[in-house]
């Protein structure tokens, strides 16, 4: 087991590199001069020159790229381009509403996904089986601004019960977490229906069944636990979608968390801000991976001790 | 290896079924997987229940715990005494696994992936009997050494990934016997595992009956099976008992059509080379009500077959369902 945790840590580090290398890519392949555009279209050649080497972007790529990896060891991301502050103090500023608003979006997904699943497959093509698939179904096709619209449309303007966003309480998170997490939920709830049906026709549980269990048990104890292997697959996979929802829905319900900083700093084109946004976001994606990963052995015995 | 077991013979009925129907729902009307089945096991004996595929052997075997998913059952179903076809879904609960053990025909699928051999005898064990951890894990560990798992302790923590199928079934097998049940229920128990494995599994099959007084419904395809260790057999075909006998008797003198063709399809041991024999045709899976089942295929089938259903006649040990049986030479 230990051995497994170690061997998945170490198959992060290139992924990690990778995604380095590609975010200091994008200042050198984006089209414009960063030197020029940081100066000012008032700047005279001589001015840009000065700007560019007292930045650095002089010297060869490889050369600022070691600087760029030293800068960052040292917690160094540059200075916003638009606000001169640091960027690591502004993505600081803004992580902690991301995640809430993540995290929520998580919790109301697993337990909705779960729950809509399970109760789905226990009774196959029933009434409330057909229901529940049906909202599904339409949970995953409703695109998630529409939703969120709707969303603030009955229940903050018509119904007045929530606040259309804001950060000041967790209130406000309601509603653009409900909007994040409701498609991530109906597509959990389709899997965990088909992986539920699947095993609740293995062989082990008719012997559970044999053995005189009560069917909650049959279900709670011998399915449930060898069903949720792929519906961690797809948690894992879906925290990532929805750090990329959160850009959508943080500019909705304008949460100022790093999703709305990554869409101003692209429109201001604020390379460091830019940088920093999306290596804070590549880095939370691949955390979620690894922790999918190493649960599989939680869950899975036949992945801790090596198949037979 | 072939046992008279003078026990049994004078022991109580412990199960019998009495023109047990089970039908499914179906698409184009209902099924009668098992049309009439008679059947009685005593205390303490093996009865090998033999037949192809399909004829309904399993759905027999199942109906007795009421595991069938979507059938409807009618009939008798009586272990010592309580009738379980009209039993409440609690009381029936607490017979399974505890009154009827289970062994089911594949070891690799049959155990749960998920937990270790000892959690899910321990479970098997709680179920129905008011023990804690402790106490269950010795039983536990008790039952897997008696089915001859040497290294009970390492089996007791291992997952069934890690054993090979001939130690699954073992460990099915202590499950399945660890409340000590009147009656275990074996389908196809040896079907998946290699030759010398099947030999051995049956051998701690008939060793278990002895030392528990269990009795056994063995399920299987195979005469050879039958032929080492059970007491009596019952031979199905399309939903009904054709042809009950002790076990000697039966292989020696078939009386039914069907029985005899049933042994005569055993592979000879003695190296013979002509062909495998196979019974022509095919079961019908909707045979006409109004006649022998096997008609259509028998050699022997007369107009009165195909005008009327023989009855189960018994007369001392042995039932049969045929208009002409064979003449057996004394």
């Amino acid at each position: 087991m230990i051995g497994n945790v170690i061997g998945r840590l170490l198959q992060v580090l290139p992924t990690l590199f990778g995604v380095l290398v590609l975010v200091f890519a994008m200042t050198h392949v984006l089209p414009g001069d960063p030197a020029r555009l940081i100066a000012g279209p008032e700047a005279t050649d001589a001015e840009v020159a000065g700007l560019r080497a007292d930045l650095g972007l002089d010297q060869p790529v490889g050369a600022q790229f070691i600087t760029y990896l030293s800068n960052l060891s040292r917690g160094e991301m540059g200075r916003s381009l638009h606000s001169n502050r640091p960027v690591v103090d502004e993505l600081a500023a803004r992580l902690p509403r991301t995640l809430i608003l993540t995290g929520l979006a998580l919790a109301i997904m697993i337990s909705l996904g779960l729950a809509a699943g399970i109760i789905s497959a226990i009774k196959p093509d029933s009434l409330r089986d057909h229901l529940l698939t049906g909202l599904s179904l339409t949970g995953i096709s409703v695109p998630l601004f529409w939703l969120g619209l709707m969303l603030v449309l009955v229940f903050s303007y018509h119904l007045r019960w929530l606040p259309t966003g804001g950060t000041s309480s967790l209130r406000g998170y309601i509603l653009p977490a409900v909007t994040l997490g409701l498609g991530a939920a109906a597509m959990l709830a389709r899997l965990m229906r088909s992986s539920l049906l699947d095993i609740i026709h293995q062989d082990y549980i008719r012997t559970a069944r044999a053995k005189g269990a009560r069917e909650a048990v049959v279900i709670g104890r011998h399915a449930l636990r060898n069903a949720l292997i792929p519906a961690v697959t797809l948690i894992g996979l879906e925290a990532g979608i929805l750090l990329g929802g959160a850009v959508i829905v943080e500019t909705i319900f304008s949460i100022n968390g790093i999703g709305r900083y990554l869409v101003q700093s692209i429109q201001y084109r604020d390379y460091p801000a830019t940088q920093g946004a999306v290596l804070v976001i590549a880095v939370i994606f691949i955390t979620v991976n690894l922790l999918t990963d190493l649960s599989y052995g939680l869950l899975d015995p036949r992945q801790r001790r090596g198949a037979a | 290896m072939s046992c008279p077991a003078p026990i049994a013979a004078l022991a109580p009925d412990l199960l019998t079924i009495r023109n047990l129907r089970v039908h499914f729902p179906g698409q184009t009307g209902e099924v009668l997987a098992v049309d009439g089945v008679d059947l009685t096991l005593r205390a303490g004996e093996i009865v090998g229940l033999v037949g192809e595929s399909g004829s309904g052997k399993s759905v027999t075997a199942m109906s007795i715990l009421r595991l069938v998913p979507g059938a409807r059952s009618s009939g008798q179903i009586a272990l010592e005494g309580r009738d379980l076809i009209g039993l409440g879904a609690a009381e029936m609960r607490a017979l399974r696994g505890d009154r009827i053990g289970m062994v089911f025909q594949n070891p690799m699928t049959s155990l749960n992936p998920a937990y270790t051999i000892g959690n899910q005898l321990i479970e098997a064990v709680r179920l129905h009997r008011p023990l804690g951890r402790g106490a269950a894990r010795k039983l536990a560990l008790t039952r897997l050494a008696e089915v001859g798992l040497t290294d009970a302790a390492r089996v007791f923590t291992s997952y069934p990934h890690e054993l090979s199928g001939g130690m699954r079934q073992r460990a099915m097998i202590a499950m399945a016997m660890i409340c000590a049940p009147a009656l275990l229920i074996a389908d196809e128990p040896t079907t998946a595992l290699g030759v010398t494995t099947q030999a051995q599994i049956l051998h701690l099959l008939d060793r278990l009956r002895r030392e528990h007084g269990t009795a056994i419904l063995l399920i299987t395809h195979d005469l050879a099976v039958v032929a080492a260790i059970c007491d009596r057999v019952a031979v199905m075909y399309a939903g009904s008992v054709v042809e009950e006998a002790p076990s000697d008797d039966l292989i020696d003198r078939p009386r039914h059509p069907y029985t005899r063709a049933l042994i005569e399809a055993i592979p000879s041991e003695t190296g013979d080379r002509r062909r495998l024999y196979s019974i022509p045709g095919a079961a019908l899976m909707r045979p006409d009500a109004q006649a022998c089942a096997f008609a259509p295929r028998c050699a022997t089938a007369s107009e009165r077959c195909r005008a009327a259903r023989p009855p189960l006649i018994t007369s001392g040990a042995r039932g049969l369902r045929c208009w002409h049986p064979l003449e057996v030479s004394p």
